[in-house]
């Protein structure tokens, strides 16, 4: 795992108190600050509070417990900060907030925290219907909001996973009694990856879609395979997922899908989290409708 | 009774134990099913199997006993035959009770551990035997209803698919514009995480009540946490209209005398002159 916690929480303090309580944990050109995940160093009897705009998350050590508490905030994706606010001391939350005790035999443990996928599929629509003609390609660009998962850091055992950003349930299929149940996005995907808006809690799924019919493909809705997605981290801290490839193959009705091993032309990445389920031969050919509508 | 003449306390002793093996293979196969079919049938299919393998292997070993103290199966046999004629007419409800128990598993229209509502009564299923399907209420009360009740009556599985749709009826004052009423309500859906963005929440003019405009909110969520959602999406509603001042109306009269007879005379009392009043008089 990448991580760049070098100092103690108290010299963590001090870099805060220099700056100001919400100055970014993720900033590319300030390295002195540490990255908002990986291996907490909290001193017994102090806490760390992390703001996502979307969620307010607060992690205390006392003894040989472990406190979690955290509330989701409803913003819409553009009210979402820019940066993580991370700071060691009071916060709006309190005992109500979805409190969680975590108990250890011993006070040496120690906990980290890994930004993985969501755990469902997650439904996303392009700005405008597109309309892809025959024997061509596209490349389109979706933003998904992370969630986080609390392990510990020697045997990674799970302790909680929470969304970083809740989104709402959809259903994806022909018919109410056919489908699944999965997330809508609240971004858009884009066909300009310039155009996406980065966050250091979102990761970018590309997904390559290919129309090799004599028909014109009508994207309206694409269905993203969210659990089968490693996620990577680049050099500058922006996360991505292994690209996706989507073939529409001649007089056939079905979608061709392919999900890369790796992410090829982001080489300086790091594998942070690998897929929630392994990509089954089962999932690279799906029927058209469960994967555009 | 020559039967009984030749048998030995050696005989009884065998078929005994014959007896005993078997309920002890039946239970052990019984086990053994549970634990191998965990993962590949479902609880309703495995269930099954339980059972036709136990009692096979009952009635197996039983004949097994039989002979041992030397009775012929095949009189056994003719006399089954002939008991179960004159038990069928004894036993009528409980044979159409039995059948109606084969169909049922036959037509699957529930599996244990469903939620299914017969009657009045909702319940998740707890067991599907020959004779009755047992349920438990979410009161925590145990049911018993007959296979052949089942049969004849309408049942509703209530957890046979993911989603479920909330139909939920709102009646509006008649001075309410509709269309900033369908605004809100789909606002309160949107911010809703709970509530499916697919299939659309969608509102229906009822029509004319007495009080009020009647509308019908239809969203959809998935079954899970249907309550929760329930309770959730009526008091986001309730806050919503609260602050858009969007009025419930409750049911009113208006007294009307009739075109010809004039208007009730009412007077307004004034409260510092009815003081007064008041003081005079005392």
């Amino acid at each position: 795992m990448n991580t760049t916690h070098n100092g103690s929480d108290s010299a963590l303090n001090e870099q805060l108190d220099n700056t100001s309580a919400t100055q970014s944990a993720v900033n590319s050109e300030d390295s002195l600050l540490p990255n908002w995940w990986g291996n907490l160093d909290i001193e017994q009897g102090r806490n760390r509070v992390w703001d996502f705009g979307s969620l307010l998350l607060c992690i205390e050590r006392e003894g040989k417990e472990w406190h979690v508490r955290l509330k989701h905030r409803e913003i819409s994706p553009e009210q979402e900060y820019a940066d993580v606010s991370m700071w060691c001391g009071e916060s709006e939350l309190t005992k109500d907030d979805n409190f969680k005790r975590y108990v250890f035999s011993n006070a040496d443990r120690s906990l980290s925290i890994v930004p993985i996928l969501p755990d469902r599929n997650l439904v996303v629509r392009p700005i405008h219907t597109v309309t892809l003609m025959p024997s061509q390609r596209v490349t389109f660009y979706v933003s998904a909001s992370l969630w986080l998962r609390i392990e510990t850091s020697d045997d990674q055992q799970v302790l909680q996973e929470m969304a970083i950003r809740e989104l709402s349930d959809t259903w994806f299929g022909p018919s109410p009694r056919m489908g699944e149940l999965c997330y809508a996005s609240k971004t858009k995907a884009v066909v300009n990856q310039a155009t996406l808006t980065r966050r250091p809690h979102r990761a970018i799924i590309p997904i390559r879609i290919k129309n090799q019919n004599h028909e014109p493909l009508t994207i309206e809705r694409i269905n993203l395979p969210i659990p089968h997605l490693n996620l990577y981290c680049d050099m500058n801290g922006q996360f991505w997922s292994n690209p996706i490839s989507l073939t529409k193959d001649k007089g056939k009705n079905n979608i061709k899908m392919h999900i890369h091993d790796k992410a090829p032309e982001y080489n300086k990445s790091t594998l942070i989290s690998n897929a929630r389920k392994p990509a089954d031969s089962g999932l690279m050919l799906k029927a058209y409708d469960m994967l555009f509508s | 009774m020559e039967i009984i003449k030749n048998l030995t306390p050696s005989h009884i002793i065998i078929s005994l134990s014959v007896i005993i093996a078997g309920l002890f293979l039946a239970k052990i196969a019984r086990l053994a099913i549970t634990r191998l079919t965990k993962d590949s049938l479902s609880q309703h299919h495995s269930l099954l199997l339980q059972r036709i393998v136990y009692y096979t292997i009952v009635a197996i070993f039983l004949f097994t006993a039989l002979q041992q103290i030397g009775i012929n199966l095949g009189v056994i046999l003719g006399a089954a035959g002939i008991l179960s004629v004159a038990l069928g007419f004894a036993s009528q409800t409980s044979a159409s009770n039995v059948i109606s128990g084969l169909f049922l598993l036959g037509e699957k229209p529930f599996a244990v551990s469903d939620v299914i509502k017969v009657g009045t009564t909702t319940g998740e299923v707890i067991s599907i035997d020959l004779l009755s399907v047992k349920l438990r209420t979410f009161d925590n009360l145990f049911v018993r209803i007959p296979n052949e009740t089942i049969i004849k009556s309408e049942v509703t599985t209530i957890t046979r698919f993911p989603i479920r749709r909330f139909d939920l009826p709102i009646g509006v004052a008649y001075k309410e514009d509709l269309a900033r009423v369908t605004k809100v309500l789909m606002d309160v859906a949107n911010e809703l995480n709970s509530c499916l963005e697919e299939p659309a929440p969608q509102v229906f003019i009822l029509g004319f009540g007495d009080s009020a405009i009647n509308l019908q909110f239809s969203v959809w969520a998935k079954r899970e946490e249907f309550f929760k959602f329930k309770n959730t999406l009526i008091q986001n509603i309730k806050i919503a209209f609260d602050n858009e001042n969007i009025e419930i109306p409750f049911p009113h009269r208006t007294i009307y005398t009739g075109s010809i007879t004039a208007p009730f005379p009412i007077s307004q009392v004034n409260t510092a002159s009815a003081a007064q009043d008041k003081t005079t008089l005392s």
